[in-house]
């Protein structure tokens, strides 16, 4: 460009200075000199065009590159914004789907956690169908035990009505066992029928015998059973009654097994005099029938003598504990004595062993037995009344056999529940393994007191140096 | 007078000629100078286009790589609303199972315990008969009677 310039510069200058020694020259070289003023005019004017064209098209050049380099930047400028608005849309976009994301999560989590509860739902459920399937199905076989021993009865007295007493002791002797299950069922006892004041005789290794107080199978009611759980009834073990007792009031049958005979000691009623006294009968055989040839009774307090019960010392020595009625003014009490060596005798002089002194015993202690654990005599005694709720089994620690005896505080071990009521007449003893037992009699809920049934109920006896219990959940 | 006039317009030329060169050569300058501007306005915008570019490259990667995962989300989601609808369906199942259960136990219980109070009374008789008397005994047999028919058993 500066180039440019100072060539027109130089031009003019030159033409000037021509123009000056043109004056001085002659008409030919005026012509000549016009000719060459023409030229340089033209020649100056050639090149200012020359020259300002040049410039110009640099000048048009330069703004055609400008305009491209503005659309060029424009278009960028336009690309980028598309660009930064499509990241901006990708971003929320992102955003959205991550949030989106996130409440899949949420939702897949919540949805975990139903899955979860519901299915611990379902288990409870499932739990609680078990439960209710099992319970339906042990209530639809008791229902159908309970039904076909119904039917049987149903069918025997209809035959008795008839006179077929035959068809009657056949029909119910076929449901013997769905009469069993059901009586058992019904009453929660060890055995189905009415077995009160039972006593339970360890006749050898897994042979046990229980007998009871009389009722529909004779005056001495008497059982077997191998496990102390299934009990068959043997029948009566009693043959007959003396000559000096009436029937009908034989209570409470305990037996000690003494010279390979067997002694039952149980309590009749004395014909005339009607005092319940205590006798003895003898069987070579723990089933009976067991012979009783006594002139008169064994023990016969002033006011009646009940519920005998053999204890055999660790010497050998055997005693008999009952309860005695001394005096109609007086409370009863509870008495031991030794027996002679064959058991059908007593020997020296009776001890007491408690009396009445308890709130709980409401004036009543009887049915006493005894058993020696741990170094003590422990002496278990039923108080109240027998055919009340309040009817139950307390304990005493004793000197020895025949006492004194020293009762705790409230000495129960053994009281009505929603299931027993009125729990006594207890008697201990010793399973094969040398395990201590109990068996006591019960009523049933709701069926108390005379006449209902009180039934067997076989149950551990714990006696440690701090406590005596009965465990009647075994 | 024409190498005056030759001068003259030579001069004029010249000036004019320098008046617009002079003139073009400040607007070649101007144009220039906004030239390079614009370029190294054009060269920033094309710096900023390429990282937006990439920004918007990421962007879409991180968009692409949470669709995918979204997707996996939503079967997952789909997956457990199956198994929460199973579930919920073997527990309605289950509960109508339970209170058919249940309602056959309370009837079959009911039923049971009636049964129960005819076969104890039924006990209380044969005892009382077993025992000689037959009075008690007929008397409770009657006394049980209407249990015994709500049981459905007839003694």
């Amino acid at each position: 460009m500066k180039s440019g310039a100072a060539r027109v510069a130089m031009t003019a200058a030159l033409a000037a200075k021509t123009a000056t020694r043109v004056k001085g020259l002659t008409a030919t070289r005026q012509s000549r000199l016009r000719l060459v003023a023409v030229m340089v005019v033209v020649t100056v004017a050639a090149t200012c065009t020359v020259t300002y064209l040049s410039a110009r098209l640099r000048l048009d050049d330069r703004r055609a590159q400008l305009a491209a380099t503005r659309d060029e930047l424009a278009t960028v400028r336009s690309t980028l914004a598309d660009v930064r608005d499509e990241h901006t849309r990708t971003e929320t976009e992102t955003v959205g789907a991550q949030s989106e994301i996130t409440a899949q999560v949420d939702q897949r989590n919540l949805l975990d956690t139903g899955t979860q509860a519901t299915l611990h739902d379902i288990a409870a459920v499932d739990q609680q169908l078990t439960e209710v399937n099992t319970s339906r199905f042990l209530v639809g076989a008791h229902a159908r035990t309970v039904q076909a021993c119904l039917d049987a009865v149903a069918q025997a007295i209809g035959a008795s009505r008839d006179g077929n007493q035959g068809r009657a002791t056949d029909v119910l002797r076929s449901a013997t066992r769905d009469c069993g299950e059901a009586l058992a069922y019904t009453s929660g006892a060890d055995f189905a029928y009415d077995f009160a004041d039972p006593f339970v005789l360890r006749a050898s290794p897994g042979v046990y015998y229980a007998y009871s107080t009389n009722s529909g199978a004779g005056d001495i009611q008497v059982l077997r059973s191998s496990d102390l759980v299934h009990w068959e009834l043997v029948g009566n073990a009693l043959g007959s009654l003396p000559a000096w007792a009436s029937p009908g009031y034989t209570w409470a049958p305990a037996v000690l097994a003494r010279d390979g005979r067997y002694v039952a000691y149980y309590t009749a009623r004395v014909a005339g005099s009607g005092r319940q006294c205590i006798s003895r009968a003898v069987a070579t055989n723990p089933a009976g029938p067991f012979v009783d040839n006594s002139p008169g009774p064994l023990v016969c307090d002033f006011g009646g003598s009940i519920d005998p019960s053999p204890f055999v010392d660790a010497s050998g020595r055997a005693f008999l504990l009952w309860k005695a009625d001394r005096f109609f003014e007086t409370p009863p009490s509870l008495w031991s004595q030794e027996l002679t060596a064959d058991g059908l005798g007593l020997v020296g002089a009776p001890g007491q062993l408690v009396g009445v002194d308890r709130g709980f015993e409401h004036g009543v202690v009887e049915a006493p037995t005894m058993t020696r654990a741990g170094g003590r005599y422990v002496l278990l005694y039923a108080a109240a009344d027998w055919a009340a709720r309040s009817y139950s089994t307390a304990y005493a620690i004793c000197a020895g056999p025949t006492g004194p005896c020293t009762k705790p505080g409230d000495g129960r071990i053994l009281t009505s529940d929603a299931r027993i009521a009125g729990p006594g007449g207890a008697e201990v003893f010793r399973d094969s393994r040398g395990a201590l037992w109990v068996a006591f009699h019960a009523y049933a809920e709701p069926h108390v007191g005379h006449p209902s049934n009180r039934y067997l109920h076989i149950a551990r006896l714990r006696i440690s140096a701090n406590s005596v219990s009965i465990d009647t959940s075994t | 007078m024409v190498v005056a006039a030759a001068a003259v317009s030579t001069l004029i030329l010249v000036v004019s000629g320098t008046r617009a060169w002079f003139s073009t050569r400040d607007a070649t300058e101007r144009t220039e100078h906004t030239l390079r501007s614009t370029r190294a306005d054009l060269a920033r915008a094309e710096d900023d286009l390429a990282a937006a570019v990439v920004d918007l490259e990421a962007a879409q990667d991180a968009l692409r790589d949470a669709l995918a995962t979204l997707d996996v989300r939503q079967t997952e989601r789909a997956t457990a609303q199956e198994a929460l609808d199973a579930s919920a369906a073997v527990l309605v199942q289950r509960q109508t199972e339970l209170e058919a259960s249940s309602t056959d136990l309370v009837t079959g219980t009911a039923r049971l315990n009636a049964l129960t109070r005819c076969m104890v009374g039924v006990s209380q008789a044969l005892n009382l008969a077993a025992v000689g008397q037959m009075g008690g005994s007929a008397a409770t047999l009657r006394d049980i009677q209407a249990v015994c028919a709500e049981a459905g058993a007839v003694v």
